[in-house]
């Protein structure tokens, strides 16, 4: 291994973890499948942190638990792959599962956490954008006991908002600088919680790479709801999830082919990320073609899917 | 799957240290004070060497062209850096851990100087220079004619224009480089390298350290794949060999992956501006080329930067009859790693470019692709081409029909003519006529079909005459040594070790069938230069098969009439009457001169006529014998060897082959997704002509894997330089390699047109998929978008690319392509009527 020198520390409790946390230069270890591999290359600007705290150790920290409401809490440790083969998360909140089928590989899912995915902010990864698509809310403990909560939207920048004005296209297709969350020194996210979803909402989701499984260019998540209405979630084309939400409830209606329609809307979309309603830089042309094209497919694939209360039975 | 394998990075020796280099972060700087105190100063650290440390004479290009400029490469830079990654410094300790941490703390104090990253650019008045003495940064500059090229374009009917910008490939063998150097007696080290040619290694060895060869012992272990990459010395090797001699004790270094992609050479890199003359009757008449490739920092030791312009210019005509060809050569020093040796070494993209020009050239006159090249493929061998290769032998229509009728059977059921397309051709008609066309997937609306066919000639088995045949100077003859020992079990000793092509196997069953023995009491060493006869090439060019094949083969036959004649020795003395002399009794005195001499000639001319040696036992006589007892005989029977003309089992053979041109076609099934540009190979057709194919699961392995390699190529791999001149990619998330989900099923099928100039009929292989897939993959790609008249003048195809030249991004190209022909001295003459790379693309 060719890792740079840091200090280590396995705290048994939260508090103690928050505790180390609070040292300036400290990160949190949870499964290191984006952090170690970044420090072992040792790059020029790339992380150094002085300590790494292990959260390994900390009882409780990996429960994926029912909440009495519907919802559904992922702890910081909850591995990947456990989210992703859990029926709990199968039955309350199948978009997160789905998505997380696409992360890494199953070796890298097996170490990697959904809470570290979260909290690692990359602006082209599932979580994230899946978080928000879903009204996720973090659990975040702090030094000296400190409580809180927020949104994956908060915590990630990212804002929703509806397309309007056309904003210039940017030409270079380089990906978005990652940002980070709105975390402080010494916070972590303890849990992930799922508020319970109606269970008539269809969902998806959708990315494209280079080569399969890859980090993708774009992915979005398709939440639709009983109603028509629509949320679509794009990662990859800021530095924090982008959210569209779809007023139009006819073209959703009626099935199948009539829910395409819904295309109509989304093209002009196209090359056309409005940076004053999302916070966000328009994304280059390429991904902006990439994410038009996703969008449309993520309401198909939604769509066509059975909605979840039909899934459970099937 | 044993994990046995023993690579560099696995080797203990007592004392040993390890070493890490601090390398330049900067494309081009001055080197000032170089402070090692901090480094010398941390946990486990034994030294921090820089140049004046370890003197040494620079590595050099050893190829001899006129006109090839000289670009010295030192071990460990001095006062000047030319490439980002070019090592500075050596840092020493006992663990690796401890010289990673040391190397950060060595202070060098870096004056970054203007550098150039584009061959283009290069040439350009006041680019800076990369070596001060190379005016221009002109490495090499040829024209070359052959036939009347003018002619030829003044009565074309046809002149496609096609540029080409060829990727920066890595080869990226799973195992990286490295080496062990230990001291040894009288002065003299032995050295344990990833390497393809231990010999060669050797050679250069003595060369830069001034130790005579003999005292240098090079020890290929277990290599985890090469691709060419380790076959020239690298700096590093040296480096290493130097620090171990100066600490009296051994070091080792192995290559981080990072390090491997930012440092190691690359590959290929070929700016190409290529014209083709085609009559209205689909005749190819000519083609002319310039032929600009990027040379990088240093013309690169063992290879050379002309590996890759120079050769590609002698395969321009292909598999044709194109008659007249024109090559404007150009080799161009930029600011980027060396350019070394990759499969498909300089044939890669001017086969493409070729093809490329086909296509269109068969969509102008109405033909479909596969059509224009059966008119115009080579069909009676020999054949000498206009550049003076003479193909032996080849199937070169037959294999084109196969690919063609492999990879049509699919999209004969693809169907569905939306969006006005031309239907697919009918499982019963012509399935030529699929390839160059294009149809949208029924199940996927977005999803467009398109099908791509390349003939494709591999210059193949290089011995010295094959290189001769590309106007190359290249000793490439190998001697081996065949012994039987005692027992009967055969030794094979060869120059050639394997990186994975499987040479213990292939080499063996050359030896088992040839010398008539059992394959398994074959043993092949090919690892050490102390226990092996020279190859002076090693393992490269597709030449194991033909080369040291070629001469297993023929030491095999000469040992097989001695154990023939011990055979015959010991029935003739069964018939006489005579009981055998035990073995180790008293000599017997040699019979009278006239029975010692006449007596085994005629019996081996019995012999030959009456026994047969096969699986080890020898047939045809009053009894059988087996190997063992025949070499049991050779060895111990005093009175039978003194009959013997020449009472050795061992044998050593010289051989150098004249060349061999294996054949073959590769057609793509592409699937090109107009909603996001991602590019999907459905199905590759791979068809081999390598003639008598000495293992065909070797061949197909090496047929499959450079496919595979091909399809990286052709959409994904590329080292792309950043503004500050340091390759972007830093790992294999980032350059990207082919996976095992990306790649589609392959069919693989042969045809066999023996070499009639080679033992057995025997043809190099295994660059083929890496000369022509990519070719194939761009045609389909092509094809899929012919609507869109989309043409490829650049690789690898990147979503952005497939949707901008498709016309179906709406924003101006944010980064332009670089023309592809650089402005070069005497380049018009070879050019005449110049494609404008920017009119095409």
């Amino acid at each position: 291994m060719t890792l740079p020198p840091f200090d280590y520390a396995r705290p048994a409790s939260l508090d103690e973890a928050t505790d180390l946390l609070a040292r300036g230069d400290a990160r949190v270890l949870a499964g290191g499948q984006s952090l170690v591999p970044a420090l072992a290359a040792r790059l020029p600007g790339g992380p150094r942190p002085g300590l790494l705290v292990d959260l390994y150790a900390i009882p409780g920290l990996d429960a994926i638990e029912p909440l009495p409401d519907g919802g559904v809490r992922i702890g910081a440790m909850a591995r990947q792959r456990t989210v992703e083969l859990s029926p709990l998360i199968a039955q309350r909140a199948p978009l997160l599962a789905e998505a997380t089928a696409w992360i890494g590989h199953p070796s890298t899912r097996n170490r990697g956490t959904v809470v570290g995915s979260l909290a690692y902010a990359e602006p082209a990864a599932e979580i994230p954008s899946v978080a928000v698509a879903l009204d996720a809310v973090a659990e975040i403990a702090g030094p000296g006991g400190a409580r809180r909560t927020a949104t994956a939207a908060e915590l990630l920048g990212a804002s929703p908002a509806t397309p309007t004005t056309p904003a210039a296209p940017q030409a270079p297709a380089n990906p978005p600088v990652r940002r980070g969350t709105a975390l402080t020194p010494g916070e972590l996210i303890v849990a992930l919680t799922i508020p319970a979803r109606s269970a008539a909402e269809r969902t998806a989701w959708v990315e494209h790479a280079p080569r399969r499984y890859d980090l993708p260019l774009v992915g979005v998540a398709a939440v639709v709801r009983a109603d028509g209405t629509a949320r679509l979630v794009f990662a990859g084309v800021g530095p924090a999830p982008v959210t569209l939400q779809l007023r139009s409830s006819a073209p959703l209606r009626g099935g199948r082919t009539t829910g395409v329609p819904a295309v109509a809307e989304l093209r002009s979309f196209e090359g056309h990320m409005d940076p004053e309603s999302t916070g966000v830089p328009a994304p280059d042309p390429l991904r902006a073609r990439i994410a038009g094209t996703l969008a449309r497919r993520a309401l198909r694939q939604a769509l066509r899917g059975p909605a979840r209360t039909e899934a459970a039975h099937g | 799957m044993r994990g046995r394998a023993r690579h560099v990075a696995d080797l203990t020796r007592p004392r040993l240290v390890e070493a890490v280099f601090v390398r330049s972060p900067h494309p081009a700087a001055r080197v000032g004070a170089i402070d090692k105190t901090r480094a010398l100063a941390a946990p486990g650290v034994v030294a921090v060497l820089t140049a004046g440390d370890l003197p040494h004479t620079p590595l050099l290009d050893s190829v001899q062209i006129d006109g090839l400029r000289k670009t010295p490469q030192p071990a460990l830079a001095g006062d000047r850096v030319r490439f980002a990654g070019e090592p500075v410094a050596l840092v020493v300790a006992h663990r690796r851990a401890q010289a990673l941490d040391a190397a950060e703390l060595v202070e060098v104090d870096w004056q970054p100087t203007p550098f150039v990253l584009d061959p283009g650019a290069a040439a350009a008045p006041g680019a800076p220079p990369v070596h001060d003495e190379i005016a221009e940064n002109l490495l090499f500059s040829a024209d070359k004619t052959y036939g009347d090229p003018a002619g030829a374009f003044a009565a074309a009917d046809l002149v496609i224009e096609q540029p080409l910008i060829g990727n920066r490939y890595l080869a990226a063998p799973l195992e990286g480089r490295g080496c062990l150097a230990e001291p040894a007696d009288h002065g003299g080290l032995t050295v344990w390298a990833s390497t393809m040619g231990p010999h060669l290694l050797r050679r250069r060895l003595a060369q830069t350290t001034g130790i005579p060869e003999q005292r240098l012992r090079v020890i290929a272990p277990d290599v985890g794949g090469s691709f060419g990459l380790k076959i020239p010395a690298a700096p590093e090797e040296v480096a290493i060999a130097l620090a171990a001699r100066a600490l009296g004790r051994p070091v080792r270094w192995v290559e981080g992956r990072r390090e491997q992609l930012v440092a190691a050479p690359h590959a290929k890199d070929q700016r190409i501006a290529l014209e083709l003359a085609v009559s209205a009757r689909g005749e190819l008449l000519g083609v002319r080329a310039i032929l600009a490739g990027n040379a990088g920092a240093y013309s690169f030791n063992s290879a050379s930067a002309l590996i890759e312009p120079y050769l590609g210019a002698g395969l321009l005509p292909g598999p044709y009859r194109i008659e007249h060809v024109a090559a404007g050569i150009r080799s161009l020093l930029t600011n980027t790693s060396p350019i070394s040796p990759y499969r498909g070494v300089g044939w890669t993209q001017p086969h493409t470019a070729r093809e490329l020009a086909i296509d269109r050239a068969a969509r102008a006159l109405g033909l479909t692709p596969a059509e224009l090249r059966r008119r115009n493929l080579v069909a009676s061998f020999p054949h000498r081409s206009a550049t003076g290769m003479v193909y032996d032998s080849g199937s070169y229509l037959a294999c084109l029909e196969t690919a063609v009728e492999l990879v049509g059977g699919e999209v004969a059921t693809g169907g569905a003519a939306a969006a006005g397309l031309p239907a697919p051709a009918g499982p019963s008609e012509d399935a030529g006529a699929t390839a160059g066309a294009s149809w949208v997937d029924p199940d996927e609306p977005d999803v467009r079909l398109g099908i791509g066919v390349t003939s494709y000639v591999e210059p193949a088995g290089w011995g010295s005459n094959g290189a001769l045949q590309s106007e190359w100077s290249f000793a490439s003859h190998d001697a081996v040594r065949l012994q039987v020992d005692p027992t009967g079990g055969v030794l094979a000793a060869v120059g050639t070790p394997s990186q994975g092509q499987g040479h213990a196997t292939t080499l063996a069953q050359v030896v088992a069938a040839e010398l008539g023995v059992r394959v398994e009491d074959v043993t092949v060493i090919a690892q050490d230069t102390d226990a092996v006869p020279v190859s002076t090439a090693g393992t490269r060019a597709s030449r194991v098969a033909t080369v040291t094949g070629g001469a297993l083969a023929l030491a095999s036959r000469r040992l097989r009439k001695r154990l023939l004649e011990v055979a015959e020795l010991l029935l003739e003395r069964d018939t006489a009457g005579s009981p055998a002399p035990v073995a180790g009794s008293p000599a017997p005195v040699a019979g009278s001169p006239g029975t010692a001499a006449g007596s085994p000639g005629t019996a081996a001319g019995d012999a030959a006529a009456t026994l047969t040696l096969a699986d080890g036992v020898v047939t045809g006589g009053a009894r059988e014998l087996t190997v063992r007892q025949l070499a049991e005989a050779a060895h111990f029977d005093l009175a039978l060897r003194a009959r013997l003309p020449e009472p050795d089992l061992v044998v050593t053979q010289f051989h150098d082959p004249p060349a061999t041109y294996s054949n073959g076609a590769i057609a793509a099934l592409v699937a090109v997704d107009l909603g996001t540009g991602g590019v999907t190979v459905r199905r590759l057709a791979v068809v081999e002509d390598c003639g008598t194919m000495l293992n065909p699961m070797v061949v197909d392995g090496q047929a499959a894997g450079a496919v595979a390699q091909g399809v990286g190529g052709a959409l994904w791999e590329d080292v792309a330089y950043g503004e500050d001149g340091v390759p972007r990619g830093d790992s294999f998330g980032s350059y990207l390699l082919p996976r095992i989900g990306e790649l589609p099923e392959m069919a693989i099928a042969h045809h066999s047109s023996p070499s009639p100039f080679t033992v057995n009929g025997v043809k190099g292989m295994g660059e083929s998929g890496s000369i022509a897939a990519p070719a194939a993959i761009a045609c389909a790609v092509a094809a899929a978008l012919s609507p869109e008249r989309f043409v490829v003048d650049r690789l690898p195809l990147t979503a952005e690319r497939v949707l901008r030249g498709a016309g179906l991004l709406d924003a101006p190209d944010p980064a332009p392509a670089t023309p592809p022909a650089p402005p070069a001295p005497g380049g018009e003459a070879a050019r005449g009527e110049a494609a404008d790379p920017e009119s095409a693309s």
